[in-house]
């Protein structure tokens, strides 16, 4: 694997950007409590202190350090964002197996179903089910993981459907393995491909949606550090200036969303060359 | 008789636009229009034909990976023609397949090893160590060694001719009675096909098992046929014996085949029978016999009716209004 | 009247593949040069190397190729515009992939000629017609679409093509592969009544020994990106030199013979990113010397005929 990424140009590199920023951000959200200098949600030095030795990125309105809160956010964030990802695909990928490789009714119904959900814009549905929903770090991740099941579900059928019309596929219907088998031995490993792309690039969609809930202040509860939530609580600060507040939030955000999809595009690009 | 098969049809309906669905009749592909043949114990049987004759259709109906609009088949006294669940599982066991293309017959993310060894899980002939010390035998046997490394590998590191005798080593895992090979020569080198061959005729020898062989090439199936059965457009126009037919061909488009061949022998030219035009769609099938408009012997009654397959000698059948 | 000198073609990539070395043809006037190979052989390059169309990771490093006289070698891609079609045109495997599928038969030809010839469009569906006929397809199947013709039918359409502008040479790759055996057979003879009536030379590409041995004037045969023999057809069947097609040859299976003892090569075909030491047969060559897994063989000319192997070198 390593070799091929070594020798796949650009697209080598991008993968390599990717998960640069992905690990160190992990890193970040795995080990905030060693990396922040202080406690993210108790004011420590007075309100809106521009950055400075003391504090690397400055303070926010209540004098919270902004790096702590920034580094403490990575966890909220990631935590989100890969629960409800765990969620969508536990559900999303069987159930594409399943309706692409049966068919019929089932695939009809499920596909009926799927394609509804997908047809709303994501935020705004995510909106709708958080706000039902209520706050919350786990409320939160079902609205996203509902969002993001559709499309699990139809990369997943896209790809079997093509799959079970493979040669191999009917080898193996020839030698009497059962359906089941087929599904689980012949065609989901020839998905993983396509499943490691389509996770970063949801991956990297999720990061938006939930900064995009939070920013709304649907998402987390107040003092929960969270980026897109410091990112609304610092804007109306930033044209007199003040502007720690808020691009630090808002240029995490977009770095894990980039990092994720570097890593999406490097991989989608590679996967093309593999399928030889 | 391990496999009987009698007035077998397959047709296909041809996708129609919504107009020609409200105007027009309905059509089909005859792919296979009522054909019937037998095939012994430890008989090699081949299906000669151009594409378009149905050869390759016949052997899916065989294995019952489709289902047959009409007639039937008997595998083993059991009536198979329609069987499914459990009871095609069981059969699948005793009929196996090799298929043409070694590139895609195999799942690229499974291991050699891995591969081979799935009909013995799936049928409950053997698991864990025991299936891996079988497999490895079997991968002697097909020539595949070290079996060791070979049994890690994935298919992609493989060539063609390797690929193809890994089919055969999962084709003969379960030792099947009956294997339906289609084209399992035509995307080999040719400095490879006798080994793969041989390889086959081996199986034959040692555990008995009959093949349905499938294929265009009249000179492959001269090597390694018992009797011959030649598809012209979803019919059998002649069969017999491998030796008599080829000494004594009868039908037209047999002679025609057979002096089309090219020999190597250089800038031979063999008398050729010429036949002007090609075959037909299977949609639109010729009245009468399916061969009358290009056949050189051609007689008025040839367009109106259509010949039955007649036993002209001992074993050697033809469909042919010349020799009714 | 074309002439392949000592061509060498790569694809770089990951791992360099050394497709074609040293590989030297001539292919005169007129003539029915039969390119024969198994996979990895090299053939294909070799006719995608004199029409200049390799795929972007192919090149030529070594070697010379020249029509007449004219060096075609480096050309630039807009002169080779001039001479393909023109000086030489390609018929390849699968007509379906290379007719337009909207366009009617009669008018891609018409087309082929408009573009590369300023002649008013009336003088080219003329021609146009008279190649449609001149291969066997009449002429009132002209405004037919290719999905209304049959397999060998499109090819004819593609031959009609190639000789659209009267080119030297046609370059045929695998021609009829996808044929049945009779449509082949209808096909060799057009190849050679084309030859009697337009004098057009063809390099005529294929897998298939005994189909080249019918129909071709000389047979070049190929192995492993190397010529490893070139001679008249019917030297070649009657007194192969390689021992490579002495194998070939007892391989095919052979309709006439009654219980043919069918030969194989035991091995595969080389790696040619990284190709055997010596002799690129030699691994699998039954008249093995010891220097053959030591040396490279050199190109031996016998009475006109060519081999590259140690029994006759040195």
């Amino acid at each position: 694997m390593l070799k091929e990424i070594r020798s796949a140009g650009v697209d080598g590199l991008m993968i390599i950007i990717g998960l640069i920023i992905v690990i160190s951000v992990t890193f970040m959200a795995v080990f905030s409590e060693y990396i922040a200098p202080y406690d993210p949600i108790t004011p420590v030095g007075g309100a809106v202190e521009p950055p400075s030795s003391k504090f690397i990125m400055g303070t926010d309105s209540i004098g919270r350090d902004v790096f702590s809160r920034v580094v403490f956010g990575s966890r909220t964030i990631m935590f989100v964002v890969l629960l409800s990802t765990a969620m969508s695909m536990l559900i999303g990928i069987p159930l594409g197996i399943l309706s692409g490789y049966a068919g019929g009714l089932l695939d009809r119904a499920l596909s009926l179903v799927m394609d509804s959900i997908y047809a709303f814009p994501g935020l705004i549905l995510a909106i709708a089910i958080a706000a039902m929903l209520g706050p919350g770090v786990y409320n939160t991740a079902v609205s996203l993981a509902v969002v993001y099941i559709p499309t699990y579900f139809r990369m997943v059928r896209g790809q079997v459907l093509s799959l079970r019309e493979q040669l191999f596929v009917e080898a193996a219907r020839a030698i009497g393995a059962r359906g089941s088998r087929i599904m689980f031995k012949y065609i989901f490993p020839n998905l993983i491909y396509i499943i490691a792309v389509v996770f970063s690039l949801n991956v990297a969609d999720a990061i938006l949606t939930e900064a995009g809930l939070s920013f709304l202040g649907l998402s987390v509860v107040s003092p929960t550090p969270d980026w897109g939530f410091d990112l609304k609580n610092g804007q109306r600060y930033f044209l007199s200036g003040i502007w720690w507040p808020v691009v630090f939030p808002g240029v995490m955000i977009i770095l894990l969303a980039l990092g994720f999809g570097f890593l999406g595009e490097g991989l989608n690009a590679i996967m093309g060359r593999e399928e030889r | 008789m391990l496999l009987s098969v009698y007035n077998l049809v397959k047709y296909f309906p041809v996708a129609r636009s919504f107009i020609e669905r409200l105007f027009g009749e309905k059509r089909y592909v005859k792919a296979v229009d009522g054909i019937s043949f037998e095939i012994g114990k430890a008989e090699i049987f081949s299906l000669v034909g151009e594409s378009g004759s149905g050869k390759t259709t016949t052997g899916k109906l065989i294995l019952r990976l489709i289902e047959p609009t009409s007639g039937k088949i008997v595998f083993d006294g059991v009536d198979i023609t329609h069987i499914r669940g459990e009871k095609l599982r069981e059969m699948r066991r005793h009929m196996q397949v090799i298929y043409q293309d070694p590139y895609a017959s195999l799942n690229p993310r499974m291991r050699v090893g891995d591969a081979i060894r799935d009909p013995l899980e799936v049928h409950g002939i053997a698991r864990g160590e025991e299936a891996k010390s079988i497999v490895l035998e079997m991968l002697e046997k097909v020539g595949l060694t070290p079996p060791e490394d070979f049994y890690r590998a994935y298919p992609r590191s493989l060539s063609g001719g390797q690929r193809q005798r890994v089919a055969i080593a999962r084709a003969m895992i379960t030792k099947p009675k009956l294997v339906v090979a289609d084209e399992p020569v035509s995307m080999i080198d040719v400095s490879l096909r006798a080994s793969i061959l041989d390889l086959m005729l081996k199986f034959r020898d040692e555990i008995g098992l009959s093949y349905l062989f499938i294929t265009h090439d009249l000179a492959v199936a001269k090597y390694i046929s018992d009797r011959i059965a030649i598809m012209y457009l979803g019919k059998i126009v002649e069969m017999g014996d491998k030796k008599e037919i080829f000494s004594n061909p009868l039908h037209p488009y047999t002679k025609a085949l057979m002096s089309a061949i090219p020999v190597p022998i250089p800038g031979r030219r063999r008398e050729r029978i010429k036949l002007s035009g090609e075959i037909p769609s299977p949609i639109d099938v010729p009245s009468g016999c399916r061969f009358h408009p290009r056949c050189p012997s051609k007689m008025d009654i040839c367009s109106e009716k259509e010949p039955e397959l007649l036993e002209v000698s001992k074993g050697h059948f033809i469909a042919c209004h010349l020799l009714a | 009247m074309l002439k392949v000198e000592d061509l060498a073609v790569h694809y770089i990539g990951r791992k360099t593949v050394r497709a074609l070395e040293e590989v030297s043809i001539e292919v005169k006037k007129g003539e029915i040069m039969g390119v024969v190979g198994e996979s990895g052989s090299g053939k294909t390059t070799l006719g995608l190397s004199i029409l200049k169309l390799l795929p972007p990771n192919g090149r030529i490093v070594n070697g010379r190729i020249y029509l007449d006289d004219l060096d075609i070698t480096s050309m630039t891609e807009e002169k080779m515009r001039e001479i393909r079609g023109k000086q030489i045109s390609m018929v390849f495997q699968d007509p379906m992939t290379s007719l337009d599928p909207l366009m009617s038969i009669g008018d891609q030809i018409t087309e082929t000629i408009t573009t590369h010839e300023k002649i008013p469009k009336r003088e080219a569906e003329e021609k146009a017609l008279s190649l449609l006929e001149a291969v066997g397809i009449s002429g009132d199947r002209f405004k037919d679409f290719p999905h209304q013709l049959s397999g060998g039918m499109r090819q004819r359409v593609m031959i009609a093509m190639a000789l659209s502008l009267n080119p030297k040479l046609i370059v045929a790759d695998e021609p009829t592969t996808a044929l049945d055996v009779i449509v082949q057979d209808q096909i060799m003879d057009l190849f050679r009544s084309l030859r009697e009536r337009f004098g057009v030379a063809f390099m005529f590409i294929s897998h298939d020994l005994s189909l080249e041995l019918e129909v071709a004037d000389r047979i070049a045969v190929m192995y492993g990106g190397w010529l490893m023999e070139l001679s008249e057809s019917n030297k070649i069947a009657e007194d192969p030199l390689s021992p490579y097609t002495k194998e070939l040859l007892a391989a095919i299976p052979n309709i006439e013979l009654e219980d043919q003892k069918l030969r194989f090569i035991p091995g595969n075909p080389p790696d040619l990113s990284n190709p055997p030491s010596g002799c690129r047969f030699h691994p699998r060559c039954p008249s093995k010397m010891d220097i053959c897994s030591e040396k490279e063989p050199p190109i031996s000319n016998i009475g006109g005929r060519v081999v590259r192997c140690w029994l006759y070198g040195g």
